[in-house]
């Protein structure tokens, strides 16, 4: 029996249905870990002395053998962790998420020899805005025009040459706070300190009231249309969700950006312009689905447990091959 | 001193007070059960948000 670990946070909705789906449907043992709650959990143990098993905890309790582990879906390795009240000292708080951090990635990386959905370093890359922008555009995606700058002038100069208004929206996020798109005029734009701070993204507007979600999970591409007048989707009351067929060739661009990013799975953003060009806006690659099957009623819990299945198939002919 | 934050703050909203989508939360409640509230921010939804997976701070 194969015996795949989620590695997320505590109480990961993504993780309860995956798990109840291969466990269930598919006969496959699921551990979850949760990477928020190790300074509580105990269990962790890796050591070069021969005979001594390598474990991480589980969410409800146990332990997990990693070389039992066929399969990692290293999904959140980060998030909010708790560290017991008792350690006071703020620098030694700092410390017990570090070492505990440090801990589950190395023993994976030492320990783990099954297939990874993603590699975790391919995952903290891929990350990146301004790489996701340079792969899209390569592959011969369309994308918006961008600037990420710290200064001023350039700012202004871009937002001039773009009709006066842009699209401005962080690099990165925070988690519990949602920071949106917004737009931008260069009558806003007056404060240079405020420009200088921290890089941003500045992009020009994608008109339309179409978007994309679709999810790469392998070969298999998945798309949602989300239909809303906001700017941003994410907080909008009235999206609107419906599962679409998209064009070969934009399947076949989005495989190839998750590829190049070494990602075995990728949830893309795209914009449809209102001539029906799909725009590029970014790739998660560990992002959520399951919203989209909570809207629409398209069966993604059981395609990602498909992709799991697949990729463990595959597992196992490289290991009798 | 100046009070200052990065363009990026001018857009941020807390999730405090947004009601999701209905249907999102039935199915939500369907899958969760009872643990659906202490998993989620008030009002937000626990199956539709990117932001700030890749947090490193505690």
């Amino acid at each position: 029996m194969s015996t795949v670990a989620i590695v997320t946070l505590a109480g990961d909705l993504h993780a309860r249905v995956i798990r109840r789906q291969l466990q269930e449907v598919h006969g496959v043992d699921v551990a979850v870990v949760a990477s928020d709650t190790l300074s509580a959990a105990g269990g962790l143990t890796w050591s070069n002395v021969a005979g001594q098993e390598l474990t991480l905890p589980t969410e409800d309790g146990g332990t997990v053998s990693v070389a039992d582990l066929d399969l990692v879906w290293w999904r959140r390795c980060h998030g909010r962790p708790t560290v017991p009240d008792a350690v006071t000292d703020p620098q030694m708080r700092k410390l017990v998420v570090k070492d505990n951090r440090a801990g589950l990635r190395g023993l994976l990386m030492a320990g783990f020899s099954g297939t990874w959905i993603s590699d975790p370093y391919a995952t903290e890359r891929a990350q990146n805005k301004i790489l996701q922008l340079s792969v899209a555009r390569s592959v011969g995606l369309t994308v918006p025009r961008t600037l990420i700058s710290t200064d001023p002038t350039a700012v202004r100069d871009f937002a001039r040459a773009h009709g006066g208004t842009v699209i401005a929206k962080t690099l990165t996020g925070l988690l519990g706070t949602s920071l949106e798109a917004g737009r931008v005029s260069v009558d806003s734009l007056v404060d240079d300190d405020e420009i200088t701070v921290s890089a941003t993204v500045y992009q020009e507007e994608v008109p339309g009231t179409d978007h994309l979600r679709v999810m790469v999970f392998g070969d298999a591409v998945h798309t949602a249309r989300i239909r809303s007048g906001e700017l941003d989707w994410r907080l909008a009351n009235d999206m609107e969700v419906e599962p679409v067929v998209i064009h070969p060739r934009l399947g076949d661009r989005l495989r190839e950006v998750t590829r190049r990013l070494g990602l075995r799975m990728g949830v893309f953003d795209v914009k449809l312009r209102p001539d029906g060009e799909p725009v590029f806006l970014e790739v998660n690659p560990q992002g959520q689905f399951l919203f989209v099957e909570g809207m629409s009623d398209m069966p993604l819990g059981e395609a990602f447990a498909d992709f799991v299945v697949d990729e463990l198939a595959a597992v196992r002919g490289r290991a009798f091959a | 001193m100046k009070k200052l934050a990065p363009m990026a703050a001018r857009f941020s909203r807390t999730h405090e007070g947004y009601q999701h989508p209905a249907k999102l939360d039935a199915w939500e409640q369907a899958v969760m059960g009872s643990e659906l509230e202490a998993m989620r921010w008030p009002g937000g939804s626990i199956s539709g948000s990117d932001d700030g997976w890749d947090d490193c701070d505690e």
